[in-house]
């Protein structure tokens, strides 16, 4: 455990749009070092989730907890850093790689050599002359996991994970973001399809959510679709 | 230096075949819009010569007073001296087609009764000649606009031809009078010359008569001297006549007969003196030979007496004996001149006969000059008088002359001239009257350079709002990071507000190379117009920050507010009430007001204060920026999912 990764509870919370609700009454525990996957389709509210989860969205009711007390939402935001959010937090295609690595510098406060073990630790190697739309998908992908771990952040985001990547790299990924939450950050991230790897399943839009062993005390629902992972 | 490096970065976004040009192409985004309208609107007012305008002549010449009046004509020469618009002298239909259709902006038609007008102008009832404009909005209303500030120059040209005409009617043929009055003046000026000599010649001869008259005066004395001196000497002569014939040769016997017995009694003298001298020679000598004989008488005294009496005696009877005898000579003399003398007379008498009647004649003649000489006098006296007449009629004559040259000349001066230059400005001066003389403070010269700050405020506006629709107004990465709002705020401002100064200036320098804007400050054109750039960008960034999409329609409301009341293009109380309260809130019309002073002049705590505002605004809308940034980091799902999107 190289890092003390955060643990996350939301409790019914609700977020509404312009358009009305996008998610309602969800609920959620996150341990510290887990890999919660928020499965649904596009549109479903899975960003906006990630976001509320992390302090950066308004929730209209509930509450989120955070190391097991609510928390200020600039703190919470320090401690669960994106990697990955579309829209919102996105690599700009036609940097380089050492551009954008030189930003997350600036951005995140974060050193070279943070930058140059974060990759080492996810066996990434690229070519930093590259532009990052010039890289493929999955590496793409974990560049930017790369440079969201380098400041060892207890949690971090990343948002639509197998969006445009082979199965491979969607192996790849996941084995990566695995690999985080084994070293000790929690790790929220989305998808389309539920992975094998993950602790925590969090369905839209049928606000449901696997605890994985520890059924305790929170109000689950009651659809059929309610699906065990692990 | 984050701000700094996170533009680097927006910076570099533009990579690859064609992105890499889109900084370039931003740069221009000013010069495109404000160049392009300024060039094409520099001087608009200046090219009114080629507006095409149709001219219909109708009119109908007039009499008036055995004067052809022909104002219609007049007036159309005017117009063609001039160059205020292109001008096509066409037909009625022609020009209503052509209105219609747009080949002409406006037509200027001259009616039927232009002239009849004119020519009746002076009678009882006068009716006001009219020409008639006729306007089409349809080909574009600014162009009436112009139409309507040359009605001024146009307003002159029909009353040039107006007053040319009613000129003619009222005096005939100004110009032929004029040039009569001309020959007069010359032909009165050369009297007044004339006269002049004369009187000049009338003083001279006076002068000269006086002189003769005083000589006159002198002969006469001297005639009658001559008279008086050759009567006497015909008396003289007369006297001289009787004394030759009568007492002359009476003296001459007379004498001839006293020289004669003069001479016979000298002659007894001389014998009786001849012995006497002889007697006394003897006696002396008969004393000396007594002494001889008796030498003892030598020195008795008696006898010395005696002797020396003796010989004395001898001595003077041989003078007068030699007187007698020279007296003898002389009066033997004498009496043979008396003799040739009496011989002498008869000549002397003839002569003397001779002299006698000349002399009468002399005498006769002389009187006969007398008289001649007094009618002489009398005549030059006369003459004389009547010069001194002669003499004041001249001086009249030339005074008269004068005055004569002083009134034609005076016509001639208050004659109108009524050449066709001549005529126009003397009818702009008694059609108008009076006229108003405009001064400029801070000329702007031409109308793009009066209208210059305004659209530099225009593009300048216009190029932070485009500009913002390729870039990113917030960097994503430095939202979602650490960074400080004011960073963010600026790395996203700082791109677009480089390229927008560069973009300012370049505007600037091409008008300035180009068109000729020349700024009378020049570093403070430079500097307000890098201000303003910067200014504008900074509200375009935040309102693009702040509202996305819908900042943009913002902007461009703000855009189209801003044009109108900046006061850029007319007088800003010319505009509605809500328009002009909006004013003094909107950062473009410090903007505008700030380049008039940097570019045609103006009060310099305007620039300073317009400068102060723009940079006040610059830091105002960075701060707000950096509160959006602040509120952004928290999302909404309005904006994760934006209801408008372009």
């Amino acid at each position: 455990m190289d890092v003390d990764g955060v643990s996350i509870v939301a409790r019914g919370i609700t977020a509404t749009g312009p358009e009305g609700i996008v998610f309602e009454n969800v609920d959620a525990r996150v341990y510290p070092g887990e890999l919660a996957v928020i499965v649904g389709e596009g549109g479903t509210g899975r960003t906006s989730l990630l976001l509320a989860l992390s302090g950066r969205l308004k929730i209209v009711a509930g509450r989120i907890e955070i190391d097991e007390a609510p928390r200020r939402a600039s703190l919470v935001r320090r401690a669960i850093v994106p990697a990955r959010l579309s829209p919102g937090f996105e690599l700009e295609g036609r940097l380089r790689v050492r551009e954008a690595i030189r930003e997350r510098r600036i951005t995140a406060r974060v050193g070279a050599r943070a930058v140059d073990r974060a990759m080492a630790a996810l066996g990434l190697d690229v070519d930093r002359a590259a532009l990052i739309d010039e890289l493929y998908p999955d590496d793409r992908l974990m560049l930017a996991i790369a440079l969201a771990t380098a400041g060892a952040p207890p949690g971090i985001l990343v948002d639509d994970v197998v969006a445009g990547l082979l199965p491979s790299g969607r192996n790849r990924v996941w084995s990566a973001l695995r690999a985080v939450a084994d070293a000790g950050t929690t790790v929220l991230a989305s998808s389309t399809e539920p992975p094998s790897e993950a602790d925590v399943l969090i369905r839209l839009p049928y606000n449901i959510v696997d605890f994985g062993d520890d059924t305790g005390g929170l109000p689950l629902f009651s659809t059929a679709a309610n699906e065990e992972v692990r | 230096m984050k701000a700094v490096y996170l533009a680097w970065l927006e910076l570099r976004r533009f990579r690859g075949p064609w992105r890499r040009f889109v900084p370039a192409v931003l740069i221009l985004i000013p010069l495109l819009y404000g160049a392009l309208f300024l060039w094409s609107n520099w001087d608009p007012y200046g090219r009114m010569s080629a507006v095409p305008v149709a001219v219909v002549n109708s009119d109908r010449p007039a009499d008036h007073n055995g004067e052809q009046v022909n104002a219609g004509e007049q007036f159309v020469q005017q117009l063609r001296t001039t160059d205020t618009f292109q001008w096509h002298f066409v037909d009625v239909d022609t020009a209503r087609s052509g209105l219609e259709q747009g080949r002409y902006y406006f037509t200027i038609r001259v009616p039927e009764d232009f002239s009849t007008r004119l020519a009746n102008s002076t009678r009882s009832a006068p009716q006001r000649p009219a020409v008639l404009l006729t306007r089409n909005d349809a080909n574009g209303h600014l162009a009436g606009v112009m139409a309507d500030t040359a009605r001024y120059e146009l307003q002159n040209q029909i009353n040039a031809a107006a007053y040319a005409a009613y000129a003619r009617g009222l005096y005939g043929d100004l110009g032929e009078v004029r040039g009569k009055l001309g020959t007069a003046s010359e032909i009165s000026e050369q009297l007044v010359q004339g006269t002049q000599l004369g009187k000049q010649s009338t003083g001279a001869l006076a002068r000269g008569l006086t002189g003769v008259r005083d000589g006159a005066g002198h002969v006469s004395g001297g005639v009658r001297d001559i008279a008086s001196a050759s009567a006497q000497l015909d008396q003289q002569l007369s006297s001289i006549t009787e004394f030759t014939g009568q007492r002359l040769p009476a003296t001459t016997e007379a004498l001839l007969d006293t020289s004669g017995s003069a001479v016979r009694d000298l002659n007894t003298i001389t014998g009786g003196t001849a012995a006497a001298q002889s007697q006394a020679e003897r006696s002396a000598g008969a004393l000396a030979q007594l002494a001889n004989r008796h030498p003892e008488l030598s020195g008795d005294p008696l006898y010395r007496s005696a002797l020396d009496d003796a010989r004395q005696l001898a001595a003077t009877t041989a003078t007068v004996n030699g007187a007698a005898q020279d007296a003898q000579r002389s009066a033997a003399e004498t009496q043979d001149r008396a003799l040739a003398l009496r011989d002498d007379l008869d000549p002397l008498q003839q002569d003397v006969n001779d002299i006698g009647d000349p002399a009468t004649r002399l005498r006769l003649a002389s009187a006969e000059l007398t008289g001649g000489v007094n009618g002489l006098s009398h005549g030059v006296n006369t003459l004389v008088a009547n010069i001194g007449v002669a003499q004041t009629s001249s001086g009249q004559l030339n005074d008269g002359a004068r005055r004569l040259a002083d009134q034609v000349r005076d016509s001639l001066g208050r004659m109108p001239p009524a050449g066709p230059t001549e005529v126009a400005r003397a009818s702009s001066e008694l059609g108008t009257p009076s006229v108003v003389r405009a001064t400029t403070l801070n000329s702007a010269d031409v109308y793009g350079r009066g209208v210059a700050p305004l659209f530099f405020g225009i593009a300048l506006w216009v190029f932070g709002l485009f500009a913002y629709l390729l870039f990113t107004p917030l960097n994503q990465r430095a939202l979602g990071g650490r960074t400080n709002p004011l960073s963010v705020a600026i790395g996203g401002w700082l791109p677009a507000a480089v390229l927008g100064v560069i973009g300012g200036l370049v505007l600037l320098g091409a008008m300035d190379l180009t068109l000729g804007l020349d700024p009378v400050d020049l570093p403070a054109a430079v500097g307000l117009t890098a201000l303003g750039a910067a200014a504008f960008t900074a509200i375009n960034h935040f309102l693009r920050a702040a509202f996305g999409v819908v900042g943009g329609l913002v902007s461009l409301a703000l855009l189209l507010v801003q044009i109108t009341a900046s006061g850029g293009l007319y007088p800003l109380e010319t505009a509605p009430a809500p328009i002009q309260a909006l004013h003094s809130v909107l950062p473009m019309s410090y903007l505008v007001d700030g380049l008039r002073v940097a570019f045609t002049g103006g009060e310099q705590w305007h620039l300073a204060w317009d400068a102060i505002v723009l940079g006040g605004v610059l830091v105002v809308f960075l701060l707000l920026t950096s509160l959006a940034v602040l509120r952004q980091r928290m999302w909404t799902v309005g904006r994760l999912h934006p209801q408008i999107e372009l």
